[in-house]
């Protein structure tokens, strides 16, 4: 029934079709790209695109579309691990804060408003500025970053079926606090989990790009598209090419994830769809 | 209403609270001696001890975070590690000038939003309802950063319309000023707009769908009323709701497009801070900028109340 309706929805199905180019250009980059999106070429310095390089080339003449193709790795690395990390974590507190109520539920919704109160680019920019430069950092403080957005899904869906007949009988019958978060409280709130952390996916790659824009994400001379966007802004006039191809890798991939993910929630939530 | 503004009001200390804690902990986020970052390795050991001592961090953490929220009760964030200025007094000069690149963003967002989301709701399923909610999806994909490096690509460098970088501020030359804010502002307000139109587009839709209005157009009242009388007011709400939650895109973007056009805001202090390691700035800085937006949030729940007088009334 789900799989039937999500083929329907030209909207899903655009989505996953840029999402399943991106997987499948991140696995197979080195094999399809033309040169070593790190080699350092004097001579070739900020070429403009042609038939020998697509997209052009950088200030330090590596081909930009090779750098791109090899960016994407990092782009849906971060943006999908750094999510799953704040879901998990998220999931579990949510849950943790709706099953038992009282203080311990106070609690964890106090310290998930108060993540949330931040705007998220400027605490990924604080985060990052203290923790240092690096991939592993960089999920960390994305994940860290959005725990309360499924912390909150999960808490109401727990609040919302707690006190339902069949959870009290269940219980009666003697499940456990797992069995029951596990297997009657996590399948309600999958649909809109799933939509969150798809649309979360692309949040998490735009924050990456700009926190590696500015010198605080991916350390050069990896191929982020961030970190390729912040050797084009200095390039500007010279070779804008190497700020308008890099730009339109991040716009496609965030496209993608936006879209799979309206599409799923038109999908899985009809009523929300207009 | 009263109690309702109250409530709310009272419901920001808690997390202001909070929000302290995690900000003061950021220095102990640095891996390692946070001195010996900031100082560098081959410092002299008197003057690792001078600094930490003057960071408050030969304390113990709990002494550390009381003296450090006691200041900043007094409006005291403490001094500038490089120019030993009170960061309070740093953050307070260059703050209007993020707040006006925000607030100009936001004008600029709902002037573009609020029109194109009626049109498109009241267009349904037609093509200008499609192109606008193609171009919707197309921004909010868009980094504003890269919007803001492309508009002076065309703006700046092959138009030569406006300026490229810096900033005049309007109090002092309305016109010039001016000038200077087009390009923050469109680069900023381009994906907040694209939001908030699906929003008020959806939302306008389901009012529309509404018995009330149903009635109102069957007793031959102007379409032209119905929308802006009855149908704008009660689809403002939601609207309302996802502007508050986009502040923070619009604080956080401001922060980065400052450091692009070379605005001298609370952005450009932060990278400035970040790269002298002048932690006390940084942490000021994050503070103020979340305390904006903690009240902001709070003023737009109660102008969501004044929309939706139901609300007053949530116990929740």
């Amino acid at each position: 029934m789900f799989a039937k309706r999500f083929f329907r929805n030209k909207l899903s199905l655009f989505g996953l079709a840029i999402v399943v180019i991106l997987v499948l250009v991140s696995f197979l980059a080195s094999y399809i790209q033309p040169y070593d999106p790190l080699k350092i070429s004097i001579s070739t310095r900020t070429q403009a695109p042609s038939k020998t390089h697509t997209f052009g080339t950088d200030h330090f003449g590596r081909d930009i579309f090779s750098r791109i193709l090899s960016g994407a790795k990092i782009s849906l690395t971060v943006g999908i691990v750094s999510v799953a990390l704040g879901a998990f974590i998220g999931i579990i507190l949510g849950a943790i804060g709706g099953y038992f109520g009282g203080w311990i539920d106070y609690s964890i919704t106090l310290v998930m408003d108060a993540i949330i109160s931040f705007p998220a680019t400027l605490l990924a920019i604080g985060l990052m500025s203290v923790m240092g430069l690096g991939v592993t950092n960089i999920i960390i403080a994305l994940g860290f970053i959005g725990i309360p957005h499924y912390g909150r899904i999960m808490r109401g869906a727990v609040l919302s079926i707690r006190e339902k007949e069949y959870v009290e009988a269940a219980r009666a019958s003697g499940s456990g606090h797992l069995k029951l978060l596990l297997i009657h409280v996590l399948p309600n709130a999958m649909a809109p989990l799933i939509v969150v952390t798809t649309i979360g996916v692309a949040n998490a790659i735009l924050i990456e790009a700009a926190l590696s824009f500015l010198g605080l994400g991916v350390p050069p001379p990896a191929p982020s598209w961030g970190n390729m966007l912040a050797d084009g802004r200095n390039f500007l006039i010279q070779a804008p090419w190497m700020t308008i191809f890099p730009g339109l890798a991040i716009s496609f991939t965030v496209l993608g994830f936006n879209t799979l993910g309206d599409g799923l929630r038109d999908v899985l939530d009809p009523k929300l769809k207009q | 209403m009263k109690k309702y503004v109250i409530r709310r009001l009272v419901s920001v200390i808690p997390v202001l609270w909070l929000v302290s804690v995690l900000v003061f902990g950021l220095i102990h986020l640095v891996p390692g001696d946070p001195v010996l970052v900031i100082l560098g390795t081959t410092a002299e050991k008197d003057q690792v001890e001078a600094m930490r001592h003057k960071l408050g961090l030969d304390r113990p953490i709990l002494v550390q975070y009381g003296t450090w929220v006691s200041g900043l009760l007094r409006g005291d964030l403490g001094h500038s590690i490089i120019s030993d200025e009170p960061v309070m007094e740093m953050i307070l000069r260059r703050m209007p000038v993020t707040l006006t690149v925000a607030a100009a963003a936001l004008l600029l967002s709902l002037s573009i939003s609020i029109p194109t989301g009626i049109l498109s709701a009241l267009r349904h399923n037609t093509y200008t309802d499609y192109v606008f909610m193609g171009l919707v999806i197309l921004a909010v994909s868009m980094p504003s950063f890269w919007l803001a490096l492309l508009f002076i690509l065309l703006f700046s460098v092959e138009l030569k319309l406006l300026p490229m970088m810096g900033y005049v501020s309007i109090f002092t030359d309305f016109w010039e000023g001016l000038r200077y804010l087009v390009l923050p502002a469109m680069s900023l307000a381009f994906i907040l707009a694209a939001l908030v139109a699906r929003m008020t587009r959806s939302s306008m839709l389901e009012v529309l769908r509404e018995d009330y209005i149903v009635t109102a157009l069957s007793k031959g009242t102007p379409r032209r009323f119905i929308v802006f009388k009855h149908a704008l007011k009660n689809a403002f709400a939601p609207v309302l709701t996802i502007i508050g939650f986009q502040i923070g895109f619009l604080l956080g973007g401001t922060v980065v497009i400052e450091d692009i056009y070379s605005i001298p805001g609370v952005g450009r202090l932060i990278f400035t801070a970040i790269t002298n390691r002048d932690y006390p700035v940084v942490q000021g800085c994050i503070l103020m900028v979340t305390i904006v937006y903690v009240f902001v949030n709070a003023a737009v729940d109660l102008a969501y109340a004044y929309f939706d007088p139901r609300v007053s009334f949530d116990k929740k």
